[in-house]
């Protein structure tokens, strides 16, 4: 519903055109080449393009300071010995890889896929440096969860991985993405063969001198299965965007995520689901809260194809606004051309229930901490799907976020 | 007219309540299914000649329709202004619709029965236009209204047996006859076309003209500024409870035209006002273009109800015609604790794009939005609500139902948004979607925009198929299967039915049965 | 220990206007005391227990209420519940995803905190946890699942007096306890009331019957009726109301 009078592309800022120079220094391919030129374009999205109407980042990237900022956080840190970390530039940091685990570094990506549909990936596929791609091949089963690490200090970073799960195979994978500055984006492409499972887990903090990207696709092979739960803190604009496709039925997605959006924080949750086969199933809660000066965005979209009949998708975000002068945006959406499905949504947003909140200080617990353990139980829902230590550590950071002095 | 246009004409078929003879009614539906080109009863055309603007749309144009309608400077400077701003606009393309590039130079933007502004009673209304009002499926009483202005209706028997609707009857791009002006006029409820009204009435259209949906609103509603041709003008005054309900009974007829009606009403404190408008056009293979535009003002303690049975010409079951239904209502509940509901039952039109919306402006003030949309054959709508909360403890309530069927798309869109200042706003939604056949297709774009920690807002969406267990159970009982998909589909639309006025319920339940027709099996 | 002075209150709903409910209460519970307050429907009954652990919504407009000689009106919530003053709500609210014990526990601490205390230990707690489900029958597998979240009528109740047992208040304010309980049930929760009775405690026992207080024997009773107390005495007053219904004895005492 966005104003029809405004043109589409507004005239080319000097942080686009830093980008385009950026991508000068490159190697020239030619999947880099298509998504540039298609860059330069559209530019950055902004919020007369319909999906980026609440997260305008042509104009969050104007103005970012790289300031001296205290160390990011690390939440996985005790977790993961088979780890990979990326600064802002140069090549990937290796820790111990588990067996069954292949790593190659190439110079040259597979194309960048569909521009308009997510246009920040097709960015990073153009500007992703160090290797143009990551590449992790996984054939055996791994108990310790692979780490990707990415810490953007200063200039920012582009950043693509791909990830393929052979037939059968479980695997965890734990995404931190931490911003002090600057514009960093990254893109991750899993591909999950027959009956493969990936448990991903996405962490996105940064301070409000970053604009952060955390781009995935996630193809599901037959009878597959993806666990993936995120929790974002936001920076001064954190898109955690998220495109599966049920590629070849009997699939199932759980998608779930919290997110905390703080003073002067922009947290944007954006998933969009393909139901392209029969007999899928989705299951997403996301769950949000906001104080004071800061905004949550959630958008979800379950997209289910003619073909995709028995379909089984349901959507369930909900958010607590904790103070006035937060801000709450969602568009839960449903797009559907197969008649044989079930498939639902639900939204709410608004306050902490003013009945649970006088039972739990008539028990004598002050009103703080009666909020705070309304609203970590409210959170908490949305970690119900992760392995239990994960959980842990995200109810502890959510806890910490909540305890928090504003 | 050439003759030619009128071999387009589909036999009519009477499926109003008591058209003819209630017992009728079945046999009538009987012996017209089993007419192929009938589904679309009132896509006849009437042979009536006509005048018309030069076509296409310029400064010429604006200053046509505005010389025809004898307007006065200060409204053709309004038009001509927005017509300046609508060649800077783009057509907006958010929506789920497709359509190819409308031409809008490739229209005629006026047409009207020859000597039309001059009919002074219903007596002058030539017999063709008497009949084709008579023959659109509109509510038995209205059609006994408009024909009883020679005579009977008004006598005050007749009128205490039947709840009175007065009518306003919009052909092509004017008003033809508005029937208990007198009468409601004792009430001091002033009920004309708007033509008459910037006469009659300048100060009331300059204050609340374009205050509801500005002259640069939309590229749609910008059109219509510049354009706009006829429409209903409707002021209740202060404390006055209008005596009967009032509607506009909207009629597209002339080839190659657009309607572009233009609608105000306004609600001056502690009165109610309950207003219906029905839409029919002739069936035809181009696509006609219709943008309306609707504004509500409702002040203090005000309330506005207003009901929308839309059936243009959706095209036929290949997508050729049918209307571009492009239409800008918004309401404004500018006083504390007014009111304003708007309930649609939409079946027609090859693309429907309209938001009937609430500016929830007046502190205390309730929006309410009830809609069933249709869609059937090629159709595409993409209708839904904004409600908008300003002040506060406002309250909004939303209840959208969506049946799909046949190759067409359905969408609800709306948005939700709570400012500021709106301690303790309130809104429920409940979208539900309804797929009949394999090949329709049925969304749900909600937009949801919160600014205040203490409001409560609520989202609930459902798509489903319509059920084979309940189907064979009713068919085990004897219903065959369009009597039964009826039944269901009844069953799923009940709760806004009920909103609708008597009148229009059975109306509206009956034009959701024929649209459906031949969507099973 | 508690004084109501001609207490005048409001509830205030969100979309109307206030309405006097407790039209002029005055009420006196010394130490060691139970008193029942017994009245119709809408006599302001739950309005008083409302009033008296500061829920949103009421506004006192006129008298007093003081606990040992404080005033309580001016406190928050989590300030009389320190104080010692809890209430086993008529409809125990849900909490998903807040285990029985978590919640206890976090209560236990900050009442002790408030009071200056020390923190009760965690071998202590889950000790004194598990004496008091076995008191009330209360299956300890119960205690690790969501507060009352599908829990029947009666498990919440019970849980409402364990949570009483683990929090040992000093006043207690039962709102229709025996509601949804069945006579099994009530007996059950009677006694673990009755374990907590002492020279130190007192009671108000909210009621629209009489059986309950065939269970927990008030020292006196109180008539509540359109929001003032309009009769009081001993036990008796309550079977008097059992045989000749609130109507008879609210008109004798008018």
């Amino acid at each position: 519903m966005a104003s029809s009078r405004a043109s589409l592309h507004p005239p080319r800022s000097a942080e686009e055109q830093a980008l385009i120079e950026r991508y000068a220094h490159l190697p020239a391919d030619a999947s880099r080449r298509a998504a540039i030129e298609a860059f330069e374009k559209t530019g950055l999205p902004h919020r007369r393009v319909e999906g980026w109407r609440w997260s305008d980042v042509r104009a969050a990237v104007r103005g970012l300071e790289c300031k001296t900022v205290a160390e990011p956080p690390d939440p996985f840190h005790s977790q993961a010995e088979g780890s990979l970390y990326f600064y802002d530039d140069g090549l990937p940091s290796r820790g111990r890889i588990a067996a069954g685990v292949k790593i190659d570094e190439l110079a040259i990506g597979a194309g960048s896929g569909d521009v308009a549909a997510m246009p920040l990936a097709a960015l990073t596929a153009a500007l992703a440096s160090g290797p143009a791609v990551t590449s992790l091949d996984i054939s055996s089963d791994t108990v310790e969860p692979i780490r990707l690490h990415f810490d953007s200090r200063c200039d920012g970073q582009f950043r693509r991985v791909e990830i393929t799960l052979r037939k059968g195979v479980t695997a965890r994978v734990l995404e931190s993405h931490v911003a002090g500055a600057g514009f960093s984006s990254v893109l991750v492409d899993y591909r999950l063969e027959a009956d493969a499972t990936l448990h991903r887990v996405v962490y996105q903090a940064g301070a409000d001198t970053a604009v952060q990207a955390a781009n995935a696709r996630v193809w599901l092979g037959h009878g597959a299965r993806l666990v993936q739960t995120a929790l974002g803190f936001g920076a001064k604009l954190a898109r955690i965007e998220t495109r599966v496709t049920h590629g070849a039925g009997a699939s199932e997605a759980i998608l779930n995520g919290a997110y905390l959006a703080g003073k002067g924080r922009h947290v944007d949750f954006t998933s969009h689901v393909g139901h392209d086969m029969p007999g899928c199933v989705t299951r997403q809660i996301v769950k949000g809260a906001a104080r004071a000066g800061g905004r949550g965005v959630f958008q979800g979209k379950f997209l289910v194809a003619r073909d995709a009949q028995k379909t089984d998708a349901n959507m369930e975000h909900h958010a607590l606004l904790l103070e006035d002068g937060a801000e709450v945006n969602a568009k839960p959406e449903l797009e559907i051309y197969a008649d044989d499905v079930q498939c639902a949504h639900g939204n709410t947003a608004g306050a902490i229930d003013e009945d649970a909140l006088f039972y739990i200080r008539q028990r004598g617990v002050p009103e703080r901490e009666a909020r705070a353990m309304l609203t970590e139980s409210f959170i908490n829902e949305a970690f119900g799907a992760a392995d239990p230590a994960i959980a842990d550590i995200l109810t502890a950071e959510a806890r910490q976020w909540l305890l928090a002095p504003q | 007219m050439p003759a030619d246009d009128v071999t387009k004409q589909a036999r009519p078929r009477d499926r109003s309540p008591g058209g003819a003879k209630a017992g009728i009614d079945a046999g009538t539906v009987a012996a017209a299914r089993a007419l192929e080109s009938d589904k679309y009863a009132e896509g006849f055309f009437t042979d009536i000649e006509q005048e018309m603007a030069p076509k296409g749309l310029n400064e010429d144009t604006v200053r046509f329709i505005s010389a025809k309608k004898e307007e006065p400077e200060w409204l053709l400077q309004w038009r001509l202004e927005a017509f300046e701003r609508w060649k800077q606009m783009e057509e907006p393309s958010w929506a789920l619709i497709s359509y190819p590039p409308i031409d809008y130079q490739d229209a005629y933007y006026y047409a009207a029965p020859k000597n039309a502004a001059k009919y002074k009673s219903i007596d002058e209304v030539p017999q063709e236009i008497l009949d084709t009002y008579a023959k659109l499926g509109i509510p038995l009483k209205e059609q006994e209204v408009l024909l009883g202005v020679e005579g009977a209706v008004e006598t005050a028997a007749a009128a205490r047996e039947t709840p009175r609707v007065a009518v306003d009857a919009v052909f092509d791009s004017i008003s033809v006859a508005t029937t208990f002006k007198a009468e409601l006029a004792k009430a001091g409820v002033i009920f004309m076309s708007i033509s008459e009204a910037v006469r009659e009435h300048p100060e009331l259209v300059k204050q609340y003209l374009g205050s509801v949906v500005p002259v640069t609103d939309n590229f749609f509603a910008t059109l219509n500024s510049a354009v706009f041709s006829d429409g209903t003008f409707v002021y209740i005054p202060k404390g006055v409870r209008c005596p009967m309900e009032l509607s506009t009974y909207f009629r597209m007829n002339a080839k190659g035209t657009g309607q572009f009606e233009r609608t105000l009403i306004i609600a001056d404190e502690g009165s109610y006002v309950s207003y219906l408008e029905g839409c029919t056009a002739p069936m035809r293979d181009e696509n006609q273009l219709h943008a309306a535009v609707v504004e509500l003002v409702a002040l203090g303690d005000a309330e506005i109800k207003y009901s929308t049975v839309q059936n243009w010409w959706p095209g036929d079951a290949e997508g050729k015609g049918g209307i571009y239904n492009f239409v800008t209502k918004r309401g404004d509940c500018r006083g504390p604790r007014s009111k304003i509901s708007w309930t649609q039952v939409e079946t027609g039109s090859a693309i429907t794009w309209k938001y009937p919306s609430c500016i929830l402006r007046g502190d205390d003030s309730q929006g309410e939005f009830y809609s069933i949309a249709v869609t059937n054959g090629r159709q595409q709508a993409d209708t839904g609500t904004k409600m908008i909360h300003l002040g506060k403890n406002t309250r909004s309530r939303i209840i959208s139902k969506g049946i799909s069927a046949g190759g067409s798309n359905n969408t609800y869109r709306g948005l939700v948004s709570v400012h500021p200042r709106a301690a303790k706003a309130r809104n429920f939604t409940q979208c539900d979607s309804l797929l009949i056949g394999h090949t329709a297709g049925a969304h749900t774009v909600p937009y949801v925009e919160n600014r205040r920690s203490d409001a409560q807002l609520e989202h609930e969406a459902t798509t489903t198929k319509l059920s084979d267990d309940q189907l064979f159970y009713a068919r085990q009982r004897g219903l065959d299967e369009e009597a039964a998909v009826a039944l269901l589909v009844n069953g799923f639309v009940r709760d806004v039915i009920q909103k609708l006025p008597m009148e229009f319920a059975v109306e509206a339940q009956k034009l959701l049965e024929v649209s459906l027709e031949g969507s099973v099996g | 220990m508690l004084e109501l002075t001609n207490l005048h209150a409001s509830v205030v709903p969100e979309d109307g206007p206030a309405r006097e409910i407790l039209k002029g209460v005055s009420l006196s519970v010394p130490k060691g005391e139970v008193h029942a307050v017994m009245g119709p429907n809408g006599s302001g009954k739950s309005t008083l227990s409302y009033v008296l652990t500061g829920r949103n919504g009421y506004d006192v407009t006129d008298g007093a209420a003081t606990f040992d000689g404080d005033d309580l009106l001016s406190l928050e919530p989590e300030a009389r519940a320190a104080k010692g003053v809890f209430l086993s709500f008529q409809y125990p609210l849900e909490i998903a995803g807040v285990p029985v014990l978590t919640f206890v526990r976090a209560a236990l601490n900050a009442q002790h905190k408030a009071r200056g205390e020390p923190e009760v230990s965690a071998p202590d707690f889950l000790r004194k946890s598990r004496e008091a489900a076995a008191k009330l029958k209360i299956d300890p597998d119960m205690l690790k699942r969501p507060l009352n979240v599908g829990f029947s009528g009666g498990e919440k109740k019970r849980l409402e007096i364990f949570q009483m047992l683990m929090l040992a208040p000093r006043f207690m304010i039962l709102d229709e306890t025996d509601s949804g309980l069945d006579i099994d049930a009530l007996k059950v929760v009677a006694e673990g009331v009755n374990a907590l009775r002492s020279p130190e405690r007192s009671m108000l026992v909210i009621t629209h019957y009489q059986r309950l207080l065939d269970y927990i024997k008030p020292d006196k009773v109180h008539v509540l009726s359109a929001g003032r107390i309009v009769a009081s005495g001993g036990p008796d007053l309550a079977l008097r109301l059992e045989k000749e219904g609130y109507d008879g004895v609210i008109e004798e005492a008018a």
